[in-house]
């Protein structure tokens, strides 16, 4: 989890030139402003009504080419979960 | 015939009981017009009825209580109709000449043989139910204008024509019957048209379309609300669009805000669904060289040193790779004596 934040982290400093940022979630891929797609609880606040998986997710982000890429993975859960 | 004691039991199938409850009805009746300063009225008599009947206190089966109680109160009222001066609606019986029942507008005339009004006929009115939602107030009659009226409360009539005003009752019923009938119709196509089903179309009208507005928290010193409107149909991905709404006029705003975003949404509905049959076609073809490549791939790691040293130490995976490469020499050897042959 850390390393996902720390890479996470890592990645973002790179510089984002576009306003709109790209997520992939659940097999989907969609546009997103970057402004609410950088922060992790804004993310999942944004997507909590569509996506209900995102709640307990791992989300790695990477900037390229000035664009902000947002992969979003449902964490394994325990049985019954 | 004995006045019944206050009390007594009173059963519908004792018939001598039942007489006896009718003179007594009768006999209070005369009694009651004895007294001084009784006024002979409809209504003080209806009252007069139910506070001898509950003064009686007459025991009966819950069943039979009603009609026994009827049974009294119907008996009284006719005899207390009966010492009335004038005569009452259900003894006169209008004739040909007679205009008929003129009650107090003149458009308003009813017959005393209309069952649809709740007038009786004198054999029914032993069967005058005091509970009766329609009312029937008696006026008396006035020789002038032969002015006999039976006033019911909750109906009103147009027609002047006394043969006239059934068939317009009938009419107003079956009006009434047809207008909760189409109300209720409404409610079920109303009801009706929530059913969905199960395979929705692509087009924006005939699909359910999820929206969804996300009011953000107002900025410091900033009138400006930031709201995220997110649209979805099927199992297309949203389309999430980020507008700022003056946090005054927030409900105002929103209209104008939501009416572009599902427009816009409406219009990209199409190149979604394009995009996702493009998809769909493409899918099988991949599938197709997908086996091949694997093939290739298992050939090209157990082509691999490392692989192979792995895939030996495991017997299934060796007895997957090792059907081509592994008995190579001892088959190159067969081989080369077969082509030695």
């Amino acid at each position: 989890m850390e390393q996902n934040n720390q890479a996470a982290a890592v990645q973002t400093d790179a510089a984002i030139t576009e306003a709109k940022a790209t997520i992939k979630i659940e097999g989907q891929e969609f546009e997103l402003e970057t402004v609410l797609a950088q922060d992790d609880k804004m993310l999942k606040t944004v997507l909590q009504p569509h996506f209900s998986s995102v709640e307990n997710a791992n989300i790695t982000r990477e900037v390229k080419n000035g664009k902000l890429i947002v992969s979003i993975v449902k964490r394994a859960q325990h049985k019954g979960a | 015939m004995e006045i019944l004691s206050a009390g007594a039991f009173i059963n519908l199938e004792n018939q001598e009981k039942i007489e006896q409850l009718k003179f007594t009805a009768r006999e209070l009746a005369n009694a009651a017009i004895e007294t001084e300063g009784f006024l002979n009225e409809e209504d003080a008599a209806r009252k007069l009825a139910l506070e001898f009947w509950q003064g009686l206190e007459y025991m009966c089966r819950e069943s039979e209580r009603g009609a026994i109680q009827n049974i009294f109160t119907g008996e009284f009222l006719q005899r207390l109709r009966e010492l009335r001066p004038c005569a009452t609606v259900s003894e006169i019986t209008p004739t040909d000449e007679t205009p008929g029942f003129v009650q107090e507008t003149e458009s308003q005339t009813i017959t005393a043989e209309d069952e649809f009004l709740g007038v009786l006929a004198p054999e029914n009115q032993e069967t005058d139910l005091i509970e009766n939602t329609v009312e029937i107030q008696e006026i008396p009659i006035s020789t002038e204008d032969f002015a006999e009226t039976e006033q019911i409360e909750e109906i009103e009539f147009v027609e002047n024509e006394s043969d006239s005003t059934q068939s317009e009752y009938v009419s107003q019923i079956a009006a009434t019957n047809s207008s909760s009938v189409e109300v209720e119709r409404n409610e079920t196509a109303f009801a009706g048209g929530l059913n969905l089903p199960e395979k929705e179309p692509y087009q924006f009208n005939k699909c359910t379309v999820t929206a969804t507005i996300q009011l953000l928290p107002v900025d410091e010193n900033s009138d400006l609300r930031r709201a995220v409107f997110s649209v979805k149909t099927h199992d297309f991905a949203p389309d999430y669009s980020l507008v700022q709404l003056s946090d005054s006029k927030l409900t105002a705003s929103l209209a104008p805000e939501l009416e572009k975003v599902l427009a816009k949404y409406q219009a990209d509905l199409p190149f979604k669904v394009m995009d996702k049959m493009k998809k769909e076609k493409a899918a099988p073809k991949r599938n197709t060289p997908k086996v091949s490549t694997e093939t290739k791939s298992v050939s090209q790691e157990s082509a691999k040193p490392k692989e192979v040293d792995s895939t030996q130490n495991t017997p299934t995976a060796t007895a997957q790779t090792n059907s081509t490469p592994a008995p190579q020499t001892a088959e190159t050897g067969a081989q080369g004596s077969l082509f030695a042959l």
